[in-house]
């Protein structure tokens, strides 16, 4: 076994990672190799040395303060869910839609129905049939209102 | 998957079926271990615990996805690793030397650098091990990241190989060799003090 060799398989056995097999070939080196020798011990040494690196302790209120966070999440997720679709959605989506209805007949995008009388009666009432219009901007509301004058 | 699955991953499940008693188990059986991973991966008790509960945070979110494809562990510390990274990243790399005197515990009163001393140490023998803990934490923070996840996880979670390699998701071949640099790595700085 060359040094190179050795000093890799001296890294396994410092953290225990070395087979049995590799072991009793790898101490039949260091007996007669003084540099590997020593590699190897500073290897072991400095792998055991971190131990001294002591984590502290938790504090005994991490788990309470843990579960105050995740509903605090929980909560701050529900409200953000309301406050956005909340009880103005409805409403605000309706008024939207028909803005965009009056916008499209106004523009003559979508045809409308104008209300084309076709008799008067004696009492004064007037039937009439809504029919297409096909002129353009022939569906503003001010047409029903002229036609029904008529 | 033919193994079995461990008792926290069975856990987890239980947790998943609306169990909340089982994640708190969860939580107390690993705080500590996730913490510890924290500390000395970032540097400081007040980010270690910040990272800690932020592991737990998502393990709660991730109830209703969880789907046990490994070991429970492994999966906790592979989002405690890259929760780890991810704070690096935001807040930056801090200091990576803390004196002895800074408090780095949880708490105000916590001491310094901890060490693991005996009553009957004399001062000198205290001072001594107190040096070689600060030059443990110097020599470990001095690691490219991946060298010290995988000392990490190695040292102080006793993962295997194969755990190791999938929470960094590297081979293990990658492992063998990030542990050899690690190790030549810290024997040189702590050379001086462990002759």
């Amino acid at each position: 076994m060359d040094c190179k060799k050795a000093r890799e398989m001296a890294a396994d056995d410092a953290s225990g990672a070395l087979d049995p097999a590799g072991k009793a070939e790898l101490e039949a080196h260091l007996k007669g190799c003084e540099a590997c020798r020593r590699e190897a011990e500073l290897l072991s040494k400095a792998w055991q040395a971190l131990d001294k690196y002591v984590a502290p302790e938790l504090g005994a209120d991490f788990v309470d303060s843990l579960m105050e966070k995740i509903k605090a999440g929980q909560a701050a997720e529900q409200d953000e869910a309301f406050s956005f679709a909340g009880w103005w959605k409805v409403p605000a989506l309706a008024l939207a839609s028909c803005a965009v209805y009056l916008v499209c007949i106004e523009t003559g995008l979508m045809p409308s129905r104008q209300y084309v009388p076709e008799a008067q009666d004696a009492a004064g009432s007037i039937s009439g049939i809504f029919s297409e219009s096909q002129e353009p901007g022939g569906g503003s509301l001010l047409n029903l209102v002229e036609g029904a004058d008529q | 998957m033919a193994e079995e699955l461990d008792t926290h991953a069975q856990q987890m499940l239980r947790f998943k079926d609306g169990d909340e008693a089982s994640f708190i188990e969860l939580v107390n059986l690993y705080k500590q271990r996730v913490f510890a991973f924290a500390f000395r991966f970032l540097g400081n008790a007040e980010d270690a615990e910040d990272a800690a509960q932020e592991v737990f945070i998502k393990i709660y979110n991730a109830k209703d996805k969880y789907a046990p494809k490994a070991k429970f562990s492994t999966w906790v510390f592979t989002i405690a690793r890259n929760t780890c990274l991810n704070m690096l990243e935001k807040r930056g790399r801090k200091g990576l030397f803390v004196s002895l005197d800074e408090k780095t515990g949880p708490d105000e009163d916590s001491p310094g650098l901890q060490v693991a001393d005996r009553a009957d140490l004399q001062p000198p023998e205290l001072l001594a091990r107190r040096e070689l803990a600060a030059a443990v934490k110097a020599a470990l923070d001095s690691l490219p990241e991946n060298q010290k996840t995988a000392v990490l996880l190695c040292r102080y979670e006793d993962l295997s190989y194969d755990a190791i390699a999938e929470v960094m998701d590297c081979s293990v071949k990658a492992v063998k060799s990030l542990l050899h640099r690690a190790k030549a790595g810290l024997a040189d700085k702590l050379s001086g003090l462990l002759k």
